[in-house]
């Protein structure tokens, strides 16, 4: 085909060909990194002094997922500001008996050999030991896997990929490609530790130059796949609050193989009980939705109740009224319904051997 | 484009190295270094046969590590497990296991297989299993690499190197 009639095919369809061209020869990329200014700051005052007077910073923890991000082109920060020798964000410290307070920049390795918590805080500890690989885990930190950007089929391409495409609400455009209907972006939040956090009650501290806050990791995610956390953009995540794991929990990963892939699903599940029948429940679905999904229905459904397979069943189908549209990613929607039921019923019936 | 000069330790060699922001750990000691042991795959930290070896003794990949990360630090590359002419034991292992195929995943392999051996001589079929699953082998498979992880200890205790040791299992 002459280099006109394309030009003319692509006028037919809406494209100009001059844009198209000069877009996907812009930049070649072969997964080198952009260029940015690097910044290493020794502590962690620098650290968000420098992020108040940067525009376009990006933190980076242990650079496992952001710096495979930025060779994607998903975001070229100007100012990359390693957090890799702030020492203050690296601490464990056990605060009470079984409650600890981590650093947001401890990798998950450190937590996953960290002998105490092995010992108070074995759920947590599962969830972190799901995370991507040994490997990974060696580099990536608690703060990054919480913060971690949400991910979409349609998005999370080369750029070539993109560039050959229109854009979504997320590379600013105004729609979004997976549910054409759908008012904001619906990339999933893939940390597989937030569902655990949140069953388990811990609190945040998010620090900016003029203080800190702190804030329960129940109310941190947000619906929405562009903006997925409150966190403001001046902001860092220094510490993790984890109280004392008093109540029987439990927590399941649903992924294609054992290590290295984000997971399909994930719940993480905590329970009381009042003689034989369920006193409080509380059920956070992750990975399937732009923000870890509070089953509230469900988990008051099972109140009162003594655990069987039927009432599995039924707190199975309410699940539904709050997980919202399920699709992007990996499978088809009525696959990730089938999941949703899986993951309920199989994380239930763990504590039904002591209790039904 | 303005080049930093870092300081890096390999194998226990120093080197000052310039470098750019843009240049990742295994870019470093592949194409400025020329220690082209450490091989490039997916460059996105899918498939492991970039792994290094950092002074904590843990198992990295060099493709998501910033060169400039590395100012100061020190690493071991592929290069530097065998002492002398004497090959590390996880390497005697996968030879006479017959844990090589092709070869292209074998430096990440054995980096990640000496990480685990210097924390755990004698590791159990579960942490052989976890620590393989950061690295992909598209030729074949892990069970021999992991009956060859299995066994790297005998060679420490003066197990014979150099006989046909698989059951071809």
């Amino acid at each position: 085909m002459l280099k006109a009639d394309v030009a003319d095919v692509l006028v037919a369809l809406g494209r100009d060909f001059a844009s198209l061209t000069a877009a996907n020869t812009k930049r070649r990329v072969v997964m080198k990194l952009p260029a940015f200014d690097y910044q290493k700051p020794k502590s962690l005052s620098e650290a968000v002094g420098l992020l108040a007077e940067r525009d376009k910073a990006q933190v980076m923890g242990g650079g496992s997922d952001v710096l495979f991000n930025m060779k994607l082109r998903l975001f070229e920060p100007e100012t990359l500001i390693s957090l890799d020798q702030v020492a203050e964000l690296k601490t464990i410290e056990q605060t009470g008996d079984g409650a600890f307070t981590l650093g947001a920049g401890c990798t998950l390795a450190d937590l996953v050999n960290h002998a105490d918590l092995i010992k108070h805080q074995p759920t947590f500890v599962e969830a972190v030991k799901s995370v991507a690989s040994w490997h990974i885990r060696n580099q990536a930190t608690l703060g990054g896997n919480l913060c971690l950007d949400t991910r979409c089929w349609y998005t999370n391409q080369t750029q070539e990929w993109r560039n050959a495409r229109e854009d979504c609400f997320k590379t600013g455009g105004d729609i979004c490609h997976v549910i054409k209907s759908s008012p904001i972006c619906v990339a999933l939040n893939s940390s597989d530790i937030a569902p655990a956090l949140m069953v388990l009650g811990a609190e945040m501290v998010l620090q900016n130059q003029k203080g800190e806050r702190q804030l329960s990791l129940r109310d941190f995610y947000q619906p929405d796949g562009v903006d997925h956390t409150v966190r403001r953009a001046d902001e860092i995540l220094t510490r993790i609050h984890l109280p004392a794991e008093t109540k029987p929990t439990a927590y399941l990963k649903i992924a294609p193989r054992k290590g290295m892939d984000f997971s399909h699903g994930t719940i993480a599940v905590a329970l009381t009980f009042d003689g034989d029948s369920v006193a409080t429940a509380d059920m956070v679905i992750g990975s399937m939705a732009p923000q870890p999904v509070i089953l509230k229905a469900a988990s008051k459904h099972l109140q009162g109740k003594q655990l069987s397979e039927e009432l599995l069943e039924e707190a199975a189908e309410l699940a539904f009224e709050d997980m919202g549209v399920l699709t992007n990613l990996y499978t088809s929607s009525a696959h990730k319904k089938d999941l949703v039921r899986a993951l309920i019923k199989k994380s239930l019936r763990t504590f039904m051997g002591e209790n039904a | 484009m303005s080049k930093t000069l870092i300081e890096i330790t390999l194998n226990g060699d120093a080197y000052q190295v310039p470098v750019t922001e843009r240049d990742t750990l295994q870019e470093v000691v592949r194409n400025t270094l020329q220690l082209t042991g450490t091989k490039r795959g997916c460059v996105s930290g899918s498939c492991g046969v970039c792994t290094v070896i950092d002074e904590a003794g843990r198992a990295v990949f060099s493709c998501l590590t910033l060169a400039l990360d590395c100012d100061g630090r020190a690493y071991t590359t592929i290069e530097g497990i065998a002492e002398g002419g004497d090959l590390h034991p996880v390497q005697k292992a996968f030879l006479d296991y017959g844990a090589v195929q092709c070869g292209y995943c074998t430096p990440g392999l054995l980096m990640t297989a000496k990480a685990l051996y210097d924390s755990n001589t004698e590791p159990s079929e579960d942490e052989v299993n976890e620590a393989l699953a950061g690295i992909l082998c598209r030729c074949t498979g892990h069970i021999k690499v992991r009956e060859a992880m299995l066994n790297a200890w005998r060679y420490a205790q003066g197990e014979k190197f150099g006989g046909e040791k698989s059951d071809g299992a």
